[in-house]
Parts: structure tokens; C-alpha cells; sequence
């Protein structure tokens, strides 16, 4: 592993736990403006402390693997938006982001794993197919006026092209399963409280 | 212009070289699609005329750990050979490591085992946890490179199992720090290896993989020379086949040869590709028997096939070999490596290759103590005596 995978796998881990963290805290994060701030140092330095020749970061990595871009994104948006009330990505771009990141992954996920003759993880490889499909999703987006989304579409081929991750396959820039398995909750979670809403 | 009208302009010529920089390098490098290269095969001539030579010894008589199991083997380049296997305590144990030793054919003598690599190295370099090493492949890279391709487990059995790979320059003597190969998009598992690597027209490498998580199926894995993944193509779906042994016929047509851990009783599973490796048929059932165990082979010089495999409904206890001359429809067994006529003993896991000299030397796992290690040549296949 060269040093931009290391520091693209650590930040992945790093962003999951000051995740995790912050919402564990809860309220303390997001209390006054000075300690947001410490907080986001106090979890760096939390998640580089070694324990048993690893660092808490990379025991986290050991469940997890490597997350994708677009997971980096999602949880840049939480942290950003829990420790300086701030969104990377409008609330519509993000139920589309996360609707979108369900379509793949219902699309990878049991092909890959052995259902059927057609491994769909092989079209990853030299993507042309799949880079083009994303390229084309991001221009429709941009003439949507979801320009934060038709940007954040591109950031996994950018990723790609400069080899950021240990894998040579486009998929893993794009989802992984903790993405996945967070999108199906979010999504369902909207849904059931739209469903509540609109009951009432 | 107003300067709204600017600000629009410039932000949209942003995004345009920023949807440029995406998707132009990847089109640039994947565009003309590259035409599949073509399987190669080893330039070996028929060495028939020669005496039969058949002997059978240890690569590890006391292989300094309690269990050993799934040895590989390859010709260095003084003529030599070196083998990998694991052992520890126990299959799947913490202790477990990747063991190797060398073979020096004029004094047909073994070294003594050496450790070679093992969870604590692995984890180190990878920066995870790794809980225990299992197979391991060795490959034969550019000039002076020698790749070993091995299993780690993280979380799981082996159904978790991920591939790693390291790199020699000195023909086994020191490795360098292993890396992880990404194979799968859930959590990187499940790709263990087995048999011995095809190579490629191109320099790449097919290596047979295989996956045990929810499946249990064949796949083949397309690595470059400096061992990265190129692409995966899958051989048989389903259940019930794994470990394949992929022999190419000629530059296009490859036979698969399964371990079948379906419904007893098992037999030997097949599978055919005509375009080198990149489509395979459905898998079907030979002959011969399989007990769940591992097989091991390789094509002759003359296009006939040879295959290693327990003969065996059930249990490992006689290990066979097989010929067939019509590219793996039919075998006829013809020699057998070991029979324990009481049921006792465990012969498993073979590994075949030929070395340049002729001879064919072929590696197994004997009642998980030692490395049995059998030299023999064309002559004694066909029935001659040494």
C-alpha cells in the first residue's frame, strides 16, 4: 500500500468514527462554537493512539475495509453538518445520492456474491462502460440543478484516475457495504417518516 | 456581461474540466478495448525416450510444527526448487504461518523448513488485523521475480479469506512486505487459491481463485506481471465447486478441473473455455470420483492430460493418477502415489508441476504431518519401471 492509500483509508476511518462519535455525544457537539473545533482534534488523536501494533483506526479498518468515495462524502456531510451546522449536499441531492447508491449496490452486491453466471464486480474493471454511465448521470444532474450531486458523481472516477485505493475496480470508488447498508436505513427511515407525516 | 452571467460561465467551464478530468483518463486507457490475450503454453519437448524415474520422499520429513497442509511448488532458476506450505498447531490457529524449503536435484535433498511469512508480518504491512494465513501459490514474474500469491483471514473462517501477495527478487531467499489484492466488493472476502497460475501471450497471469462465503464457486483471476488485478471472470456458479485447476489446451481452449463439495457421492467437475479463459460452460460431472479433496494436474507435451486426485468416494486415504487423451473428456487412472488400504491416512492437497529437466514433480499433504514429494517422469506414466 502506497502512502495516498494509506491516508485515503485512514481518512475514511477517521470521518466513520468522528461520525459515530459525534453521534454518540450528541448534544455536547453540538454545543458551543470553541469546542466543536477541540472535539475534531480530540477524535484524530483518539484514532491514531496504537493499541496491540495497530492503531485504533486501522482495527476499525479491519471490520470494515476501505470505504468508497461516495461514503467519504455521506459522512463528510454528517460530520460537517453536526460540528458547523453546514451541508455539503442539499437534503433532495442526498435521498437521490443514497436512492442511487441502493440501485448499485442491489445491482452488485448478489451478482458478485454468486447469484447467476455473470459477476457483475468484473464490469469494474476497465470501466469504460461504467465511467461513462457515471459521466452521463452527472451531466443530467448538472442541468437538473443539482450541481452539488452531478459534482459528487465525479469524485469516484477522479479517485479512480489518481488510484487512491488499494483496488484497481471503479465499484469500490463508488459504494461499499457499510454505504450500503446506511443508504437502505436512511432511505427506509425517510420513507416511514414521511408515511408518519402524512397520517397524521 | 453581467457579472451573474460571469459567475455562471465560469462555474460551468469548472465543472466541464472537472467532468474531463473524471471520465478522459479512464476512457484514454480502456479505449480501443484490448483484444483477450492468449493462453501459452509450457515449451517443453517429450521426454518419453528418457528411463522411468520414480522416487518419493519429503519436502518436510519434520516439518517443525504439529500440522501442515497446502504445499505449492516451482522451479528456481539454478534448476532447483522451492516449496511454500502452512503449518502451525492446527488448521485456521494463530500460530500458523507460511513455511518454505529448497530442493537441490543433484543431492535430492530438502532444506531444512524456514518461515517465511505470517499473520504478525502480514498484519503489520497492511495495516489490519490478521488472524490467520492459509494457501499459497507461488508465480514466476519477470526476470528474477518470484510472486507468492497466500490466503489471510481477518474476521471468519475461511470463507473470509482475502489474497495477498509479496514479492521475492533473490528466488525465495527474502520476501518483501505483502500487499492486499481487492477481489470482491463485500468486504473484500471471499478469494483463496489453490492451484498453480496460466500464464498469458501478454506476460499476465490467470490465476484460479476461488469463493466460499455465500456460493461456493470457481473463478479466474486475470493479473498483470506486476500482479495487479486486471480482471475477474467467473468459471462455474452455484454451490458446490471450487479449487480450480485451469490447463489451457491450446492458446484458446482451457480446461477447468473442480473439487466437488456437493451432495456425496462427488466426482471430478469440468468446465471448458474457447476464448482463453474469458467464458467458461456449465460445469459437469466426469467420471471420476471426488471425495470433497483437492485435485492437481498439468497438459503433456504430446496434449495429453494428467490429473492427480483422491479415487475415492469418500475419505483421502489413495491418491491416484489419471490420463486422458482427449483433452479431459475421459481419464483412465493409471499409476496411484498411495494407498492405505484400512481407510487410515489423509493424502490431500496435491500440487503438480514439471520442472525443465522432464521431470514431473508433484507435492502433497501427508496425514497433515509432512510434505510427501514424489519425482517422476513421462516413462513411469506409461507403465515403465525405474
Amino acid at each position: 500500500m502506497n502512502s495516498m492509500e494509506y491516508l485515503f483509508s485512514l481518512a475514511g476511518q477517521l470521518l466513520l468514527a468522528g461520525v459515530l462519535i459525534t453521534l454518540l455525544l450528541g448534544k455536547f457537539v453540538q454545543a458551543p462554537e470553541k469546542l466543536r473545533a477541540g472535539v475534531a482534534v480530540l477524535l484524530v488523536v483518539l484514532m491514531l493512539i496504537p493499541v496491540n501494533g495497530l492503531s485504533v483506526a486501522q482495527w476499525l479498518r479491519s471490520v470494515t475495509g476501505d470505504l468508497s468515495v461516495l461514503m467519504l462524502v455521506v459522512l463528510s456531510n454528517i460530520l460537517v453538518q453536526r460540528l458547523f451546522a453546514f451541508k455539503l449536499l442539499d437534503d433532495s441531492s442526498r435521498l437521490l445520492l443514497l436512492l442511487g447508491i441502493i440501485l448499485a449496490g442491489t445491482l452488485l452486491y448478489p451478482f458478485a456474491l454468486g447469484l447467476g453466471a455473470v459477476d457483475s464486480y468484473h464490469f469494474g474493471y476497465a470501466p469504460v462502460a461504467m465511467s461513462v454511465m457515471l459521466a452521463l448521470l452527472s451531466i443530467v444532474c448538472w442541468y437538473a440543478g443539482k450541481r452539488d450531486l452531478a459534482v459528487v458523481l465525479l469524485l469516484p472516477l477522479l479517485a479512480f484516475n489518481l488510484q487512491l485505493l488499494e483496488t484497481s475496480n471503479l465499484w469500490d470508488y463508488v459504494l461499499d457495504p457499510v454505504l450500503f447498508v446506511y443508504a437502505l436505513i436512511q432511505t427506509v427511515s425517510y420513507w416511514w417518516k414521511n408515511r408518519l407525516i402524512k397520517g397524521a | 456581461m453581467p457579472l451573474a452571467k460571469i459567475s455562471s460561465v465560469v462555474i460551468t467551464s469548472g465543472y466541464a474540466v472537472l467532468l474531463l478530468a473524471a471520465l478522459l483518463p479512464s476512457l484514454l486507457s480502456h479505449l480501443p478495448p484490448k483484444a483477450s490475450p492468449a493462453l501459452a503454453l509450457e515449451p517443453i519437448a517429450s521426454l518419453k525416450a528418457f528411463p522411468a524415474v520414480m522416487k518419493m520422499g519429503y519436502a518436510c520429513e519434520d516439518c517443525l510444527v504439529p500440522s501442515v497442509h497446502g504445499a505449492n511448488v516451482i522451479e528456481k532458476r539454478d534448476g532447483g526448487l522451492l516449496a511454500t506450505w502452512f503449518g502451525g498447531s492446527r488448521e485456521g490457529g494463530r500460530d500458523v504461518a507460511l513455511w518454505g524449503a529448497d530442493y537441490n536435484p543433484a543431492s535430492q535433498q530438502w532444506s531444512l523448513p524456514r518461515r517465511i511469512i505470517g499473520p504478525a508480518e502480514t498484519k503489520a504491512a497492511l495495516g489490519r488485523y490478521i488472524k490467520t494465513v492459509g494457501n499459497s501459490v507461488l508465480v514466476r514474474g519477470g526476470r528474477d521475480e518470484l510472486w507468492l500469491y497466500y490466503v489471510s483471514v481477518s474476521v471468519g473462517g475461511w470463507a473470509g479469506s482475502a489474497l495477498n501477495v509479496a514479492l521475492s527478487r533473490d528466488e525465495g531467499k527474502t520476501w518483501g512486505a505483502p500487499r492486499r489484492l481487492i477481489t470482491s466488493p463485500f468486504f473484500n472476502v471471499s478469494t483463496l487459491n489453490k492451484s498453480a497460475a496460466v500464464r498469458y501471450s501478454d506476460g499476465s497471469i490467470g490465476l484460479p481463485v476461488y469463493h466460499e462465503f455465500i456460493g461456493k464457486f470457481s473463478e479466474l483471476l486475470h493479473v498483470d506481471s506486476k500482479a495487479q488485478v486486471l480482471d475477474k471472470r467467473r468459471i462455474t456458479q452455484g454451490r458446490h465447486s471450487i479449487q480450480p485447476l485451469v490447463l489451457p489446451l491450446d492458446s484458446e481452449h482451457a480446461i477447468a478441473l473442480m473439487r466437488d463439495t456437493g451432495p456425496s457421492p462427488g466426482h471430478v467437475l469440468s468446465s471448458n473455455s474457447a476464448d482463453a479463459g474469458q467464458h467458461w460452460s456449465a460445469d459437469q460431472a466426469l467420471e471420476l470420483p471426488n471425495p470433497d479433496s483437492a485435485v492437481a494436474g498439468l497438459r503433456r507435451p504430446d496434449g495429453s492430460l494428467l490429473l492427480v486426485y483422491n479415487d475415492l468416494a469418500a475419505g483421502r486415504n489413495s491418491l491416484a493418477l489419471a490420463v486422458s487423451c482427449d483433452q479431459g473428456k475421459s481419464w483412465k487412472t493409471v499409476r496411484h502415489f498411495e494407498q492405505a488400504p484400512d481407510g487410515t491416512g489423509e493424502y490431500s492437497y496435491p500440487y503438480l508441476i514439471r520442472a525443465s529437466d522432464g521431470n514431473m514433480h508433484l507435492l502433497y499433504t501427508w496425514n497433515r504431518k509432512r510434505i510427501r514429494h514424489v519425482v517422476f517422469n513421462d516413462n513411469w506414466v506409461e507403465g515403465g519401471e525405474p
